[in-house]
């Protein structure tokens, strides 16, 4: 499925995103209001949705918020360059991506293809160890097949690149993982300077799994080195 | 200095308790420097009733008992009695002050002649003369002098007893109630006033005193003043943000046309088409920097962004600023290194300070020689209390000392060619500076002996 959605609101730079992304094998629709947008992302004939922040009417971010009810589809979101409270919650809301605008459309084709490659990964993944693989560490039990993480028993709601990035972490879990490692395997592009946005998905995960059971945060920062899960004593 | 309270509050209760001090002196002062009309009544029947009294002792005792009649009067109540025979001779011959004895001698004539009672003119000594005739029907004339001038003890004698116990307490309690109650209404509507403006000041620009100061006058016209004040205030700054997202939105969004249609122009054209086209990247790369960092600098000039003060380690920060330029001076065969770096804790916001030690790391980086390194330290200043100083030096040209406070303005080029070429925006340090200042800290540059320049910034320390 190579098809893909982009809201966003400037006609003619959809049409040049069109032009331009037709040719490198994407099937593309564009939408120009967000409320419509939502809807369609939400129809589950795309595999990838590229939103604009700025939107009249409904915001972005209002429209992510509304797919996520929905889907897990990927989403990149084409934010305003510098500005970080965007980026941070983009990405915290369950963004796979960001890209600042305006964007080099070299880049946002490789986010693509990292994107549908780490989708693709995960399937072939799941298709071969079919539902037997899965991790328990501590408290917390991964399944990579059907890509859900529970809790004490409990689901945890993890967009695709919060589920890859704590599946990186768990498979090395007690070693520290250095930033460049998470960035290529998780999020499928070399670390570049001032990308922050693995440590956005960092806190976000942080967020989203509490502490650990007897007390203490799971995953530990190592300042200018990377992450690290620690595996508790007793688990 | 006190506060407006305590003063008002001081300064009528002193008034208030000084004029009632006044207001007592001055009356006691004048009842007894001269007879009120209505008292007059009564002193003649006690002039006559003196008189009596001495004309009797005079006939029964003789010159001897009224002298001592009249003495005893002097010295018990400080009255002065004379009782002159119908002739006009004195029969008291107690002695006085010979004015006094002109005066009484005079008195004691006109009374004798018009028969009538006389009253002293003179407000220095209080002095009645009366004729009278005695009960065996003799005819005499009586002089009496009250006390000459009234002490001020006397006022505490006069005063009833218990004067100074519970009623001037309540004097004193009701005087100070009230200019309790009028220190607080004066002051109580300032102390709101001054809440409200730091609220604001604070960045709460829905701010407004609205009804809070009661009641009309100068004090409610100033908050109505306020009120006004904020609103233009308000709307002025919503505006101007309104204004600088508007202008990121409807400048970028062409850019972000232009990037795509680059990328279309670039694969629909031949290899002679490439040098112009990276260009035009590099351009339309630069104004969209330019762009960002003047809306940057608007909004910290303006104050319209909102940001949290915090307290966070700065270590960390300046280590992974220096990290990241240096993976990119490397790839334009230079170094950022980080000489020394101790462990600080610095209040101010996370986010801008990144972004300032960012420039001044960048700037660094463009000017510093190929083949040299930029070196970043970060230690505890010594030299002044309580301050991060963070240390950014290069290897390249320097700056003219003239210019050395220049650079920190917006668009300041010191060498336009070697800018240009060097493809700053201009308003690096200008941010930097901004960002630093909202910290509480400062920013300075100097020229380094060995060439190069030196940029320290400041920060005060938690």
């Amino acid at each position: 499925m190579n098809r893909i959605l982009v809201i966003d609101d400037d006609l003619e730079l959809c049409e040049l995103l069109a032009e331009y992304l037709t040719p490198e094998g994407f099937e593309v629709e564009t939408v120009n209001d967000g409320e419509h947008g939502a809807g369609r992302a939400t129809s589950e004939e795309h595999a990838l949705v590229i939103l604009d922040v700025m939107l009249p009417k409904m915001n972005g971010f209002d429209v992510l918020r509304k797919i996520r009810e929905h889907s897990r589809i990927p989403v990149i979101m084409l934010t305003a360059r510098g500005d970080d409270i965007d980026r941070i919650v983009g990405l915290e809301m369950g963004a796979d991506d960001y890209l600042p605008k305006p964007f080099n459309p070299r880049e946002l084709v490789a986010r693509i293809r990292a994107i549908q490659r780490r989708a693709e990964t995960a399937e072939e993944h799941g298709s071969k160890t079919a539902g037997l693989e899965q991790m328990e560490i501590g408290d917390l039990l991964l399944k990579s097949s059907s890509r859900e993480v529970f809790r004490h028993g409990a689901e945890i709601d993890l967009t695709s690149v919060e589920f890859s990035l704590l599946e990186a972490l768990l498979q090395r879990a007690g070693q520290v993982i250095p930033r460049e490692d998470l960035v290529k395997q998780v999020l499928g592009r070399r670390l570049s300077p001032y990308d922050r946005s693995i440590d956005v998905h960092i806190s976000s995960l942080r967020k989203k799994l509490g502490t650990r059971a007897e007390g203490g945060e799971r995953i530990k920062t190592v300042r200018g080195v990377g992450y690290l899960y620690i595996l508790s004593e007793v688990g | 200095m006190r506060s407006l309270f305590v003063r008002i509050f001081i300064y009528f209760l002193l008034t208030i308790l000084l004029s009632t001090a006044i207001g007592i002196v001055l009356t006691y002062s004048r009842d007894h420097e001269f007879l009120p009309m209505g008292h007059k009544h009564f002193a003649k029947q006690a002039l006559v009733e003196y008189g009596q009294t001495a004309a009797e002792t005079y006939e029964t005792g003789g010159s001897l008992a009224l002298i001592r009649y009249a003495e005893e009067l002097r010295d018990s109540a400080d009255v002065h009695v004379f009782l002159f025979s119908s002739w006009g001779d004195s029969l008291s011959a107690i002695p006085v002050k010979k004015r006094i004895r002109g005066l009484v001698t005079r008195m004691a004539r006109r009374a004798f002649i018009t028969e009538q009672m006389v009253f002293s003119d003179s407000r220095e000594f209080p002095w009645m003369a009366s004729p009278l005739v005695s009960a065996s029907g003799n005819a005499y004339v009586i002089v009496v002098g009250l006390p000459e001038r009234p002490s001020v003890r006397h006022i505490f004698k006069a005063m009833p007893p218990g004067f100074f116990g519970s009623r001037a307490l309540i004097i004193l309690g009701v005087a100070a109630l009230l200019c309790f109650i009028l220190a607080r209404s004066l002051t109580s509507p300032i102390r709101k006033l001054r809440r409200a403006t730091h609220q604001f000041a604070d960045g709460d620009l829905t701010t407004r005193i609205g009804t809070a100061i009661e009641g009309k006058g100068e004090i409610s016209d100033l908050g109505h003043d306020f009120d006004f004040m904020a609103e233009r205030i308000e709307s002025l700054i919503n505006s101007q943000r309104r204004l600088l997202q508007d202008i990121s939105h409807e400048l970028r969004s062409p850019l972000a046309r232009l990037s795509v249609a680059l990328e279309l122009a670039r694969q629909r054209s031949g290899d002679e088409a490439q040098g112009a086209l990276n260009r035009i990247e590099r351009e339309s790369a630069q104004l969209n920097e330019m762009i960002g960092q003047l809306l940057s600098l608007a909004q910290l000039e303006s104050g319209s962004g909102s940001y949290p003060m915090e307290t966070f380690e700065l270590d960390p920060v300046v280590r992974s600023v220096v990290q990241d330029a240096d993976f990119e001076a490397r790839g334009a065969g230079r170094e950022v290194l980080l000489t020394d770096c101790c462990q600080l804790s610095v209040e101010g916001i996370e986010e801008l300070l990144r972004r300032a030690i960012e420039n001044v790391v960048r700037n660094a980086v463009k000017y510093t020689a190929a083949e040299t390194a930029v070196e970043v330290s970060l230690q505890f200043d010594k030299t002044s209390k309580a301050a991060a100083l963070i240390r950014v030096r290069d290897h390249g040209p320097g700056v003219p000392p003239e210019a050395l406070e220049k650079i920190f303005e917006p668009f300041f080029r010191v060498a336009d060619a070697r800018d240009r070429e060097s493809g700053g925006s201009g308003i690096g340090l200008a941010i930097a500076d901004q960002a630093i200042r909202l910290s509480g800290g400062s920013i300075r540059a100097e020229n380094h002996p060995e060439g190069g320049l030196v940029v320290l910034i400041s920060l005060p320390v938690k």
